[in-house]
Formats: structure tokens, sequence, C-alpha cells
């Protein structure tokens, strides 16, 4: 006569709940990645891909500044020219160092808002420009997304 | 007697659980794979729009830098435009000359693309002053699946206008 086994020892029943919990895990784990992977594919922005035409706008917006013999005015000049010139979404920051040895503490620096992002990208770069009178200026530019 | 049929009877019944089970692996196998397969394409297709735009938003990049920033070759092409090797609208850096864009709409857009080396790609200029009046319109309009544009900030005739170039494919 076969000796009675308890219910969680037999053998079928042991192994339906391994199955089962083997299958929960896998489902929770593929279920986690599934959503992960949907998540991030959702909120994927490629920043560099805005970065280049925001960089380039800045060295166009310096340039054209130049162009204009902006940066022989003074501050509030220098700005009323850039607000002309910048586009209405895009916040921007001049700092401009006079090269010129008699004009060397000459340090002026021009925004187009008063508040600077604390939480989103900001291009910056640097180029030399030089005024009708022949003075050079290293001009260093932040610039942004409003 | 009994014994052996309820033996068998409760073999029965194991098998019929083992049945509905593997089944319902399967349905949940393959659901779980038409999940992973769609969303893998999803993913792949966004990555490939992702790098075909930032290659083209580099390429407009570098077309319109040529544009607003050079003479072409040779500098004065506008004054024999069939011997135009590369184009060039600038009399200085980001100074538009005017005989340069007048003589523009003389190059044929075949050569206009050879020059600035577009291959599969097509380029439409919007140049105009910033108040919005049009100075000139060349090359072909969009008629694609994916474009970007590089907006760009130039001088024209002493006012400030605007280089716009669409390129698409």
């Amino acid at each position: 006569m076969m000796a009675k086994q308890p219910p969680f020892v037999d053998s079928s029943g042991t192994k339906a709940m391994v199955f089962s919990l083997d299958a929960a895990i896998a489902v929770s784990i593929a279920a986690v990645l599934m959503v992960s992977a949907a998540v991030a594919i959702a909120s994927y922005t490629p920043e560099t891909a805005s970065a280049v035409p925001m960089l380039k706008l800045g060295y166009d917006v310096v340039a054209v500044l130049e162009q204009q013999g902006a940066f022989s005015k003074s501050e509030e000049g220098i700005k009323d020219d850039l607000l002309q010139l910048l586009p209405v979404n895009y916040d921007m920051r001049l700092a401009i160092s006079s090269l010129n040895q008699s004009n060397a503490t000459r340090y002026r620096v021009v925004e187009s808002t008063g508040s600077n992002p604390s939480n989103r990208f900001v291009g910056a770069g640097e180029m030399v420009a030089t005024t009708s009178g022949l003075e050079h200026h290293l001009v260093r530019f932040w610039i942004w997304v409003k | 007697m009994f014994r052996i049929g309820s033996q068998s009877a409760m073999k029965q019944h194991k098998a019929q659980i083992g049945i509905a089970g593997f089944l319902m692996a399967m349905a949940i196998f393959s659901g779980l794979l038409i999940i992973l397969i769609s969303t893998w394409n999803l993913y792949l297709t966004r990555f490939e729009t992702t790098a075909a735009l930032k290659e083209m938003q580099l390429k407009a990049s570098q077309v319109t830098d040529i544009l607003i920033q050079t003479q072409g070759y040779p500098p004065d092409w506008e004054d024999s435009p069939s011997t135009m090797l590369l184009i060039g609208l600038a009399a200085s850096d980001h100074n538009l000359s005017r005989q340069k864009l007048e003589a523009l709409p003389n190059i044929s857009y075949t050569s206009f693309k050879n020059s600035l080396t577009l291959f599969s790609y097509d380029l439409f200029l919007d140049i105009a002053y910033l108040d919005g009046t049009s100075i000139l319109t060349y090359g072909k309009p969009f008629n694609g699946t994916l474009s970007v544009q590089s907006s760009r900030i130039v001088t024209y005739d002493g006012k400030t206008a605007s280089l716009r170039g669409l390129l698409w494919h």
C-alpha cells in the first residue's frame, strides 16, 4: 500500500507551482523591460540635433552685429540691435572684451533677458569681432531656447 | 478496480491541466513576442529617422555655411555662370552679394546641386528680409518624406535678412 503524501510534496503540484512562478517572474521582467523601452522611446528628444542650429544662430547673430558695427556702441545700443536680430523664441547673453591694449579693461555684458536657464541646454561659443575703427573684441556668447 | 479507475481519471485530469497550461503559456509567449517585435520595429524606425535627420541637419548647416560665408569658385562666377564650380553667395562673411543673387537663377539646378554635393538630397532656398519681404527663392520645393531647415541670419543691401535652406529627400 502506498504511503499518502501531503499535497505540498506532490511532484506534479510542486512542478506546477514552479512553472507558474517562473512564468510570473518572466512576464513581470518582460513587462518592466517593455514599459521602460516604450517610455524611453516616447521621451527621447535628441538635444544635440537642436544644438547645431542654435549654435549657428549664435554665430550668425554675432557676425551680423559685427557687420552692423554694433560692437562700437554702448551696451544699450548693442542690446537694441541684438533684440532686432534674435528670433523671439531664443535668449542670448554676450560678454564682450576689448582686445586692444588701450581698452584692455573694457568689458561689457549684454543680455536679451535677465534670467539664465538652469534646466536646459545652453549653446556657447566665441569669436573675434572687429569694428570699423579696427578695434578687436573677443565676443563670447551663450544662447538658449526660452 | 475502483482504485485503478480512480488513478486513470486522475492521470487524464493532470494531462488536461498540462495541455491547458501549455496552451496558455504559448498564448502568453506569442503575445509577448508580437509586442516585442512591434516595439523593436518602432525603435528601429525611430533610430533610423533620427539618424537621417541628424545627417540632414549637418548637411543643411554645411550647405548654408558655404552659401553665406564664401564667394564661391571662381570668386567672380556671377560674370560667367557657366564657369561656376562651387556656388557661394557672399560678398563677405554673412553679407550676401546682390550680383551673385541676381546671377543665381542663371545657374541650372543640376549644376547648383552638384557643386554642393547634395547627392540624393534636394534644396529649396528662400531669402527674405526679416520683415518678410521676399528677395529670392531658388531650388526645388519640398516633395519628399523628410526635411530639415537651416535658417541663417545675414545682411543684404545693408539690411538684415534671412536665408532659409530646406534640405529634403
